[in-house]
């Protein structure tokens, strides 16, 4: 089968192609922590992960007030207004944000069971704590490098991708396409980052793939 | 590709990328990121997930890094694997969002980016063929994809694999005459997505 009959091959967009080969020649030059470094920090994680999820699991209790629920809504309702166009267009990663803010709205609506709900202060400091400290091993090196990179990229006003966050069963953060955002599973939704802004939306569910269900072995 | 690695092949840019040398593992991304790239759409029909999968496959690669297979002086043939490989991991998803997608209501199309019109349109296509090629078994389809598709050898492709090359080549031929059976049967096989191609063609 030709692949003359296939869409034509084309180049990485640049600036995936930038960032991607950047985090790779770090990756390569041993500048970022490997994956053995951090499992042996596990137990120290562990705890770590604990506390902060508990405290998320506090702050889901007092954010999912009614009386806050509106505002909340009101927020994804602008996120939504703004990206909403992408739902007709279909086109890749705007599409990908607007089923996410779907989602997403659609749990604020109270159309699905709520599992947890994390604020933006305590993810957004969760992630600075766990990605520029390191004080949380318990990341896959590739997702952790990824999470790391796209945070620089906002801060030098680099746009990255529409990804989203979301914290593993076991303490895990990942970061996934938003496309993957779907409603039968769960999982905390920690932040979006998208068109060089990050935008915190809420909880949404989310389909876990077998591999993030289970724990990181050493 | 930067003059300081014109000459050096990939088996000796690995060695240096696993002493540490970033560089050199950027230079083995500028030499191939463009195959793993089109070999992902290939097998997933959407130009965003290829992105993010590339990276993937790169990162992976470099984990995986002392189980490395060269074929040829080629680490190319070892890098479809592993993305084969994050391929199926992502599958699910990919069909989750899929059914997502069939859920939400049609709406008229605003934007008037060219180059996202014709991104669409690949997507569109390229998920035309695949459908019609999920017909086959997952082994068949593998080797078409990386045979057929990313042109690799049939050695090369039996070395991504890990199976022999005669094996390949005994998939290859079961593929493409299951393919030209599927055309067959098609009511209107001049239409066929895939109709048209290599040694498809010449049965069809």
């Amino acid at each position: 089968m030709s692949p003359d009959l296939l869409p034509p091959a084309r180049e990485l967009p640049p600036s995936r192609y930038r960032a991607a080969r950047r985090q790779l020649e770090r990756v390569a030059s041993g500048a970022v922590r490997s994956w053995r470094w951090r499992i042996g920090q596990r137990t120290a994680a562990g705890l770590g992960v604990g506390v902060i999820v508990a405290g998320g699991a506090a702050a889901a209790a007092a954010a999912y007030l009614p009386s806050q629920r509106g505002q909340l809504t009101h927020r994804l309702d602008a996120v939504v207004a703004q990206y909403g166009r992408a739902v007709s267009t279909r086109s890749s990663q705007e599409d990908c944000a607007s089923i996410g803010m779907t989602y997403a709205k659609g749990y604020l609506n109270g159309t699905s069971t709520p599992t947890l709900l994390a604020s933006y202060t305590s993810s957004v400091a969760a992630l600075d704590k766990w990605y520029y400290n390191q004080t949380v091993p318990i990341v896959p090196a590739t997702n952790a490098l990824e999470i790391r990179s796209d945070f620089n990229a906002l801060t030098t006003g680099e746009a990255p991708t529409s990804v989203c966050y979301f914290l593993g069963p076991y303490g895990q953060v990942f970061r996934t396409p938003l496309h993957e955002v779907s409603a039968d599973t769960s999982a905390v939704l920690l932040v979006f980052i998208t068109g060089g802004r990050a935008y915190w939306a809420g909880t949404v569910a989310y389909p876990m793939p077998a591999v993030y269900q289970t724990p990181p072995s050493a | 590709m930067s003059s300081a690695f014109r000459d050096v092949p990939d088996h000796e840019l690995w060695r240096r990328a696993s002493d540490h040398d970033g560089p050199a593992f950027g230079e083995l991304f500028e030499r191939h990121s463009k195959a793993v790239y089109n070999h992902c759409f290939r097998r997933t029909a959407s130009w965003w997930v290829a992105q993010d999968l590339t990276s993937v496959v790169f990162l992976e690669a470099w984990r995986r890094r002392r189980d490395v297979r060269m074929h040829s002086d080629s680490i190319l043939p070892w890098l479809l694997a592993v993305a084969n490989n994050c391929i199926k991991n992502s599958d699910r998803s990919i069909r989750r969002h899929r059914r997502l997608l069939a859920k939400l209501p049609p709406e008229g199309v605003t934007s008037n980016d060219e180059d996202a019109w014709t991104r669409i349109e690949d997507e569109a296509k390229m998920a035309t063929i695949l459908a019609k090629l999920n017909q086959l078994r997952i082994e068949e389809r593998e080797v078409v994809a990386l045979v057929d598709w990313a042109e690799l050898g049939c050695a090369e492709a039996a070395a991504a694999l890990s199976i022999s090359e005669g094996t390949v080549r005994s998939r290859l031929s079961r593929a493409h005459e299951h393919l030209r059976e599927l055309i067959d049967s098609d009511p209107d096989p001049l239409q066929h997505p895939l109709r048209g191609v290599g040694p498809i063609h010449e049965g069809a």
